[in-house]
């Protein structure tokens, strides 16, 4: 019995060991797999934002509106072609455009922002009939810009019967059609809808008058806490009520937007509604205690010895915040643009309530306009939610975020090689 | 060289000006980042306290919100009998779901970037954890709304249940649990860096292997500062607005929120929803909602903070208020008693 116990103690110690292999392979896997899930949900974000929205990211939608405006045309009355004979030697010829050669005009093949085929007229003879159409419905001239598509045309034959050709009849056809014809009796010619130039260019602004809001004040807010602010009641105070606004989710900010500027900025200047300045404002509430946190630490960073030798050289306060803390706080001043830049690309609640949710065709500073990321929320409220289109946004806001978050990598490492020399 | 002194002392004398008046400035540019959160406060106050007061309707039909079903409607509308608290349960209950999956999540990986893996996979990882951190909401809204609806829509097909498609509570937790994973882990790494070697080095010494010092030392070490990280992202998830109202399905009923399949609203998804054509009393009382999530914010940031001070310091204010609790409570027993 006694010579068997060692080998049971073994035993023992060896089974624990091995559960305890099991136990250590179960845990350390599991935060394996939980971290692949992390990077799994970042993966498949991406790649549904990617492969959903790319083919709808062209030129196009980019920049034309999200209106679209349509115009009816018809030759006047008491046209005829065959009456007249027209000059057309002038059109140059390309091979990938379909001449109509009655009429003198080019037609090529194109997609509109819905991904759809449609026919736009590329190139017009400067003899064509086509400069001669009129408006349907009150008669008067219309050039027709060469930027437009056609979804329909209708034609009068020769023997005074009408024929239509449609856009998605493919472009053979539809010329074929034309050229039946002697005069055009009704047409329709579209501009591109569903882009977003306005959003974008709003986008724009936006970031800059938020910028040009947020960042002088929370560089200051940052230069007296990190260089002035004796360690007292008022301070802590300021930094106690600092901090707690950065917990505050922006949707409130949102609505003290609209409570507070919209009609401060309207009685200023007439405006009705939400605008770029009450948006950017917003931002700047959104934004101050980042800005004034992260230009702060890096002012803290700043040796106190450069502080030291210039005030004892005689500089005054003054002198020093400009020469030797600014300059010094430039990559905290940096990465709070950036961080700035970003939040304002990104945020849609709380500019939904200051900025509000119209999309515009021509983007002014005093109308409504909206941003690239409340477009994006805006096509995604209604009944018939526009997934392609918010992807294609979203790859675009997808891009700024990452070049920024790579470029501030980039300057915390330069700044690093900078102070280490 | 009188004359030289003189300019030095006026010179002198400008600086000193110069001096103040940037440091009066920068004061006064202090104080207006920090008055921004008080004058916050007081304005949604004011705005939020008027559809209670103000007739938004004519003379004879007379339109403001009823304080009573404010807080006791078990639907949310917008006649002025609106009951907001079925929105707060919803909202308390959403985040408590998403805190299922965002939770180990974050403190496993967090374990795993910080303790566990290689080195390049740790950036690889820490770089993903960052872009998902910068990753707007709106475009969460979007993906919940092209994968995660159509995903819960297929659980309920399989189960039989009827859905909305897949607009839902479980779709909303899932959205908030992913969104608040880049919060809770960021902090959970700090906490965990920040556990004295020593602590370690002990725990190995006495033969523990590296996984048990992990989960046993590490984790329990780095709990406060995991704690942390935890509040910041409850704080974060209950004021999430768009992404949440895009996949929640915005239902005005509050009275099924415990049904997960079944599509609700949150405080700020209800602010949210219907902003486009709102106007008049629909537009001011989202105001009022507006308070109703600032209350549930510092609510809820007291409790967990108060929790988590429970367990560190054994004499803490939150032990003795409870203790005076308990004593007052038994001496209204024993009175009654007597």
């Amino acid at each position: 019995m006694k010579e068997k116990n060692p080998t049971n103690f073994t035993k023992l110690i060896e089974r624990n060991i091995k559960q305890r292999k099991y136990k250590d392979v179960l845990t350390n896997g599991s935060t394996l797999v939980f971290s692949l899930l992390c990077v799994a949900i970042l993966f498949l974000v991406i790649c549904y934002v990617l492969f959903t929205g790319l083919s709808y990211l062209t030129p196009g939608f980019i920049t034309s509106n999200y209106s679209q405006t349509s115009v009816a045309l018809r030759t006047e009355k008491g046209f005829n072609l065959d009456e007249n004979n027209y000059d057309y030697s002038d059109l140059e010829r390309f091979d990938d455009v379909t001449y109509s050669e009655k009429w003198g005009v080019g037609f090529q093949l194109g997609k509109d922002n819905n991904q759809n085929d449609v026919i736009y007229l590329v190139q017009m003879s400067e003899n064509s009939p086509f400069h001669e159409l009129i408006r349907k419905d009150d008669s008067t001239r219309f050039d027709v810009p060469t930027d437009m598509y056609l979804s329909y045309i209708i034609v009068e034959t020769k023997d005074g019967m009408y024929e239509t050709a449609y856009g998605d009849d493919g472009i053979e056809n539809f010329v074929t059609t034309l050229d039946n014809g002697i005069a055009i009796y009704d047409s329709n010619f579209l501009t591109l809808g569903g882009g977003i130039s306005a959003s974008l260019i709003t986008t724009c602004y936006l970031i800059l008058f938020t910028l040009l809001f947020s960042l002088p004040l929370g560089i200051g807010g940052a230069i007296y806490l990190g260089y002035y602010a004796k360690d007292n009641k008022v301070t802590r105070i300021i930094r106690a009520l600092v901090d707690m606004s950065s917990g505050i989710p922006s949707i409130i900010f949102g609505l003290v937007g609209a409570a507070i500027f919209i009609p401060l900025i309207g009685s200023m200047t007439g405006a009705s509604g939400g605008n770029i300045f009450t948006g950017a404002l917003t931002m700047t509430l959104i934004l101050l205690p980042t800005i004034v946190k992260t230009v702060e630490e890096s002012i803290e960073t700043i040796p106190k010895s450069m502080i030291s030798a210039s005030l004892a050289l005689g500089a005054s306060n003054a002198e020093t915040i400009f020469k030797i803390i600014l300059p010094n706080s430039l990559d905290g001043i940096l990465n709070a643009a950036i961080l700035g830049i970003g939040r304002t690309i990104g945020e849609s609640a709380a500019l939904v309530f200051a900025l509000g949710t119209f999309i515009t065709a021509a983007p002014g500073f005093l109308s409504g306009n909206t941003t690239l990321a409340v477009h994006i929320w805006y096509i995604l409220a209604g009944e018939y939610p526009a997934y392609e289109q918010a992807c294609a946004i979203s790859i675009m806001i997808f891009a700024v975020v990452i070049i920024l978050s790579l470029s501030t990598k980039l300057i915390n490492y330069l700044f690093k090689k900078k102070r280490s020399r | 060289m009188e004359s030289a002194v003189k300019t030095k002392n006026s010179r002198n004398k400008r600086k000193i000006i110069v001096d103040k008046i940037i440091h009066l400035l920068l004061f006064f540019l202090v104080v207006i980042c920090a008055s921004i959160i008080i004058v916050s406060v007081i304005f949604i106050l004011i705005k939020g306290v008027q559809p209670f007061i103000y007739n938004y309707g004519t003379d004879a039909n007379f339109v403001n919100q009823d304080l009573a079903s404010f807080f006791t409607n078990s639907r949310w509308t917008y006649d002025g009998k609106g009951g907001a608290m079925f929105l707060v349960l919803t909202t308390v209950y959403v985040v408590a779901l998403s805190l299922i999956i965002s939770v180990p999540t974050s403190i496993f990986t967090a374990l795993f970037i910080a303790k566990i893996s290689p080195n390049g996979v740790k950036q690889v990882i820490r770089t993903a954890i960052d872009l998902l951190a910068a990753i707007p909401s709106v475009i969460f809204g979007l993906f919940g709304k092209g994968i995660i609806n159509p995903f819960v829509y297929g659980i309920c097909e399989a189960l039989g249940i009827q859905s909305f498609a897949g607009s839902s509570i479980l779709s909303g937790a899932l959205i908030i649990a992913i969104m608040s994973i880049p919060t809770m882990t960021t902090l959970s790494i700090s906490a965990i860096n920040a556990v004295d070697q020593s602590l370690i080095n002990g725990s190995l010494a006495l033969g523990a292997s590296t996984a048990q010092t992990n989960m046993k030392i590490i984790v329990k070490s780095a709990k406060s500062g995991i704690f942390a990280g935890i509040i910041l992202g409850i704080g974060r998830a209950l004021g999430e607005a768009t992404a949440i109202q895009m996949v929640i399905g915005n239902s005005s009923n509050g009275l099924n929120f415990w049904n997960i399949f079944a599509p609700g609203s949150t405080i700020a998804s209800a602010m949210l929803s219907g902003i486009n054509e709102a106007s008049g009393f629909g537009y001011d009382v989202r105001f009022s909602l507006g308070i109703v999530l600032m209350a549930v914010i510092v609510i809820t940031n007291l409790i967990l903070n108060a929790i988590k001070n429970y367990n560190r310091d054994k004499d803490g204010t939150v032990r003795k208020f409870i203790k005076k609790i308990r004593e007052v409570l038994n001496k209204y027993e024993r009175k009654k008693s007597n």
